[in-house]
């Protein structure tokens, strides 16, 4: 039997250009996180060096997180002596909050919630066939949607995603890194995957 | 016609132990999401008849090329290029790899 796969692929990373004073860069920032970073083991940073031309991982021990803080230590301890002009980079390690797909016979539902600006989609877990198991969900931060024109398009493309390959394929449904897809143009402002 | 999906991982010569070889129904697959930068997990139906939780089979690929791995799974469930039913997506022993950038595979199983 032909299955359709649906991918989602969430936007995890963000570049800073190195100024002066302490080596801390500020994530989390909506429109280029869509997985909360709560812990510095979830992101890796490198440093574009401008006067060597090189770039450079910077090990989990030279780092640190306090909230949505980012410290990147010395050299002399695991860190990087930034200079002006350096480019920071920090990004997501991907994981199965950051990226999936879905088969399309496993597809539940889409609905709003009690929030004017929410839009979520169900599958069936992919971890588990318990009775119990719970769902997996896209949710989507949209634009407060009073005319419901929001949710129906959403409504369409996911549909029009579950058919979109009478041969079965993998069907970018929204892929926020790279502003694909078939919902790329409805003004989604975050999507969080949850794989439960 | 069900297609299925074959997997190896012996440590050396003859399968002798649990979870070196498997094939699983495309009808049990449940999903396919990262485990790391350079890891995609397949999700299926616990072989065993169990419920919870799922088995999984750990493809170790270049790093981010989650993407291409998605794409080749997808084809290979579909047997888009030879619609036969039986689909070999990793033979570790053969170094037989049917999607690009794979280079290993494990599976894990609660029996």
């Amino acid at each position: 039997m032909k299955t359709n796969f649906l991918h989602f692929k969430s936007v995890g990373t963000q570049s800073f250009t190195y100024v002066s004073g302490g080596q801390t860069v500020v994530i989390n920032s909506a429109d280029f996180w869509d997985v909360a970073i709560t812990n510095k083991n979830q992101i890796t940073v490198s440093v574009f060096d401008l006067s060597a031309g090189t770039d450079n991982a910077v090990a989990q021990a030279g780092l640190s997180l306090s909230t949505n803080t980012v410290t990147i230590a010395a050299s002399g301890s695991n860190g990087f002596d930034l200079a002006a002009g350096d480019i920071v980079t920090v990004t997501v390690i991907p994981t199965e909050d950051t990226e999936a797909i879905f088969r399309a016979d496993r597809f539940l539902g889409v609905e709003a919630n009690a929030s004017a600006t929410t839009a979520i989609l169900s599958f069936k877990s992919m971890k588990s066939v318990a009775a119990a198991a719970g769902d997996d969900t896209i949710t989507f931060t949209i634009a407060d949607d009073g005319n419901v024109a929001l949710m129906k398009d959403i409504s369409l493309g996911v549909l029009e995603a579950l058919n979109a390959d009478k041969n079965g394929g993998t069907v970018t449904v929204f892929d926020r890194l790279n502003d694909v897809g078939i919902l790329a143009n409805l003004a989604i402002t975050k999507m969080v995957i949850a794989v439960a | 016609m069900e297609k299925y999906l074959y997997f190896s991982n012996p440590n050396s010569g003859a399968p002798d132990q649990t979870q070196e070889t498997a094939m699983y129904a495309t009808s049990s697959l449940l999903g396919v999401c990262p485990g790391s930068a350079t890891t995609t997990l397949l999700h299926f139906t616990p072989r065993d008849g169990g419920t919870n939780p799922a088995d999984i089979v750990t493809l170790t690929h270049t790093s981010g090329g989650h993407k291409v791995v998605f794409d080749g799974v997808a084809s290979l469930v579909n047997a888009e290029k030879n619609n036969m039913p039986f689909q070999v997506v990793a033979d570790v022993e053969n170094s037989i790899f049917n999607i690009s950038g794979v280079t290993a595979c494990s599976i894990a199983s609660t029996d």
